[in-house]
């Protein structure tokens, strides 16, 4: 074999490691290569294999980095060992284990920080803390939790949250129970009582990386005090609410802006503004005032107010609009509220009351002293009158008999009598208003009394009265006479305002006065009756007037209507009103009290009596007292002229003396006419006492100038046996003597 | 310093390779650009279509301490790796 050819098996064994060595040479002279080169090729097989175990070491490493670092082993076709010389792959993963490493010192370093503050927030904070496993068991728990519920630290090995905290709490109201069931947060604000304390509780879990609560922490504050503090608020805003309600006046408050932040159910009523509605309003818009000047403006008091020296304010008298545009009168103050004195003011309170109804009641007051100072003087003067006009009459009665054949006299002196009989309507119409005489009440149901009167009115008159008179209408205690008069004069009035005639609404309701009600009555149970025409109206300025006695606006009528209208309500505690405007008309009306008592029978005693004009003439013998010389002169040739024999006495003593005397010489009067009033001396009404006493049988006629004086009514309840108004005619005096002699 | 305007980005496109050769890639990259990429000078974009790479390039660039965003943009995913201020996120 050559050289060349065992060098190219040479190369061949080598590419081919399972392939046997070269053969040694026969050739003697080739056997030392043969030998040689068998050598390196063991040589180069060995290394082969060294190499082969050193890359599979190295990749095996690669791989198990790989897998640290969490991706999958490399596949061997994917680099070649060339390649992975080349790329370095552990040297990569190396590097980045620096940087991993880095990182996770960074992180451990925030980690100490952060268990340090962990550390000091445990210790320090207000709080107690417990943390707790999964299970409830204690794992740890600050020195606030452990002075708040007194744990020894050797207690709470192996033991439950519950054990030291919950003792006694059912078990349903857990609240860890409740964080694990949510896996969220848990709180209780109001307050978990333990003893005698309360706490505030917020359960916090912690999870791991599956989500699995594994611990929660537990954090208690002490809200004792807190709750303390919230029921005194609590009690102290319901006091406040308290007074606030049960005051009369109405209450506003502001913020320093003068915005709305409280206000009372008064102010609510008053001002029409619900305190939801007002809320942060400005409290200017609550309380419309009628501006009277620019100084009382809702602004400037406020301005005033919350300006930093303000002091207290007071308006004594302004108009307030509700809502719902009702006007009222109030007074109002308000002042500032300061925390401290010197400061500026935090807010407002503005104090207001309602004084309409006060008001009208004042106003009503005055007209009622008003009206009765006027009846003072005009029931002086009728009474004057009255006598003068006995006098008159008297003799004017005389003198037409005795000028019976002379037609001209005769004629005169009718006139005159007529005219007398007319001041004598006068002066008993005054009486009516001055005294009305103690109004003689029966009860009564008004609804017949309504209808008769309005019709008696308006028969003859170019007005239709409508009535609408309630079914039910209470029954009132009322002088029958005088509501009629009252009912015709204002018909009467109504018809009057309608020049061209027309409809006069009539009617008659039941309504309870309540003590809220703008109106001057004593609160209860009233029936109220209007009068309503479609007139002219009356003139603003003059409905204050209108009741005054001699007000008139017409151009007959002497101005007493309406004036006995009011004194005649008032009398029956009463009330009469009007509502007017010009050109639409008016409505008066009467309130007048229900009686709670059944209708009884109409008593008989006050039936009118029905006079007759004819002159009786008459015998026997009379005594007349009066301490009016031209009354006893009148009356006297009056009587005389009828047949009788008369005495006089100036008073009651003079009567009580001629007439003891007469009746102890077993002469008797007949009968005696006393004026019921004597001034500075026995009247009337003391005399038929004595009298009654000297004989039970006496005949005593009483007479008076207040023909309307209670007496004068009920003449028979005091011993009386007939009565004589004055003035009186002949015919009067006569028929009344006539009627009393001739009783047995 | 480290505003839009003025960072570098470092862009490999390993769309056709698949794991665990990208994630050396990446690591490689990471390592070499350490300073710059912490600094936030620069960030990574690295474009791949293996979704194994999807999930171990960024948990370990998140292990190295990098924030990692990954969007499907088409038909492959592209890897931003860097230090992410809340302005430059996007």
């Amino acid at each position: 074999m050559s050289l060349e050819k065992i060098l190219q098996s040479a190369a061949y064994i080598k590419e081919n490691p399972a392939s046997p060595l070269l053969p040694i040479s026969t050739d003697a002279k080739f056997a030392p290569v043969t030998y040689f080169l068998n050598e390196l090729l063991e040589e180069n097989r060995s290394l082969r294999q060294n190499n082969e175990t050193a890359f599979h070491y190295i990749r095996q490493k690669i791989d198990q980095l790989l897998l640290v670092i969490g991706t999958i082993p490399l596949r061997p076709e994917e680099l070649d060992n060339a390649t992975i010389i080349q790329l370095d792959p552990i040297g990569i993963i190396a590097e980045s284990f620096t940087q991993i490493l880095d990182h996770q010192r960074q992180i451990n370093d925030q980690l100490e920080l952060a268990m340090d503050e962990i550390q000091a927030i445990f210790k320090s904070v207000g709080g107690g803390i417990l943390v707790v496993d999964s299970n409830k068991k204690i794992i740890s728990y600050n020195r606030k939790l452990e002075q708040m519920f007194d744990i020894k630290e050797d207690q709470t090995s192996d033991l439950s949250c519950s054990d030291i905290i919950c003792k006694g709490h059912p078990p349903g109201l857990c609240l860890f129970d409740e964080m694990l069931k949510t896996g969220r947060t848990v709180s209780m604000s109001t307050g978990c009582p333990q003893d005698t304390r309360h706490y505030s509780i917020v359960i916090t879990p912690i999870k791991d990386r599956n989500d699995k609560i594994v611990r929660a922490v537990l954090l208690y504050i002490d809200i004792t005090e807190l709750i303390e503090i919230k029921e005194a608020v609590a009690n102290e805003k319901e006091r406040l609410s308290l007074t606030l309600k049960s005051i009369a006046e109405g209450v506003v408050a502001t913020d320093s802006t003068g915005s709305t932040t409280l206000m009372n159910e008064v102010a609510e009523e008053l001002t029409g503004w619900s305190l939801g509605e007002a809320m942060g309003k400005p409290a200017c818009q609550i309380l419309n005032i009628q501006k009277r000047s620019e100084t009382h403006s809702c602004s400037n008091i406020f301005k005033d107010i919350l300006s930093k020296d303000s002091t207290f304010q007071r308006v004594s008298q302004t108009v307030l609009i509700s809502k719902n545009g009702k006007e009222r009168l109030i007074t109002l103050s308000a002042a500032p509220i300061r925390r401290e004195e010197q400061s500026s003011p935090t807010g407002s309170i503005i104090v207001f009351r309602d004084i309409t109804q006060e008001k009208n009641m004042e106003m009503e007051r005055i007209r009622s002293q008003r009206i009765e100072s006027l009846g003072i003087v005009a029931g002086g003067i009728a009474h004057d009158f009255n006598n003068l006009l006995t006098a008159i009459l008297g003799n004017i009665s005389l003198a037409r008999r005795m000028a019976k054949d002379n037609d001209a006299i005769s004629t005169l002196l009718a006139e005159t009598e007529k005219a007398s009989s007319r001041a004598k309507n006068l002066t008993s119409q005054l009486l009516t208003f001055a005294k009305g005489g103690a109004p003689v009440t029966t009860l009564t149901s008004t609804r017949k009394l309504i209808e008769e009167s309005a019709k008696f009115s308006s028969s003859g008159s170019n007005i239709k009265c409508h009535f609408d008179i309630a079914d039910d209408l209470w029954q009132v205690e009322i002088d029958e006479g005088q509501i009629g008069q009252v009912i015709q004069n204002l018909v009467i009035n109504a018809g009057q305002a309608m020049k061209h005639g027309g409809a006069v609404d009539i009617g008659a309701e039941n309504i309870i006065i309540d003590p809220n009600d703008d109106i001057s009555l004593t609160p209860g149970k009233y029936i109220k009756i209007y009068v309503k025409d479609k007139g002219e109206g009356i003139a603003n300025q003059y409905l204050d007037k209108i009741f005054d006695p001699y007000f008139t606006t017409k151009e007959t009528g002497h101005g007493l209507g309406l004036s006995i209208c009011y004194s005649i309500i008032k009398r029956h505690s009463g009330l009469i009103s009007v509502a007017s405007e010009q050109g639409a008309g008016s409505t008066f009306s009467l309130y007048l009290p229900a009686a709670d008592q059944q209708l009884r029978e109409q008593s008989q005693q006050n039936a009118p009596t029905e006079t007759t004009e004819k002159i009786l003439s008459g015998q026997g013998k009379l005594l007349i007292m009066d301490d009016e010389q031209i009354i006893r002169e009148v009356a006297s040739q009056m009587l005389t002229y009828l047949g009788y024999s008369v005495e006089l006495a100036a008073d009651g003593e003079e009567a009580l003396q001629k007439y003891r005397q007469a009746f102890d010489q077993g002469a008797p009067f007949d009968a005696v006419i006393m004026d019921l009033t004597i001034p500075d001396g026995m009247g009337g009404k003391e005399a038929i006492e004595h009298l009654l006493r000297i004989d039970p049988e006496i005949k005593a006629i009483v007479s008076s100038g207040y023909a309307n004086d209670p007496i004068m009514a009920n003449f028979k309840d005091y011993g009386f046996q007939g009565v004589m108004p004055k003035p009186f005619s002949m015919e009067e005096a006569s028929n009344t003597l006539k009627k009393v002699l001739t009783k047995s | 310093m480290n505003d839009l305007e003025t960072q570098k980005i470092i862009n490999i496109d390993m769309r056709g390779q698949v794991c665990p050769a990208c994630l050396l890639v990446a690591m490689d990259t990471l390592n070499r650009h350490k300073e710059a990429l912490k600094n936030g000078s620069e960030t990574l974009s690295i474009k791949t279509d293996n979704r194994e790479a999807t999930t171990t390039i960024p948990i370990t660039a998140k292990n190295m301490g990098y924030s990692v965003t990954v969007t499907k943009i088409g038909s492959f995913y592209q890897i931003c790796i860097g230090f992410f201020t809340p302005e430059n996120k996007k």
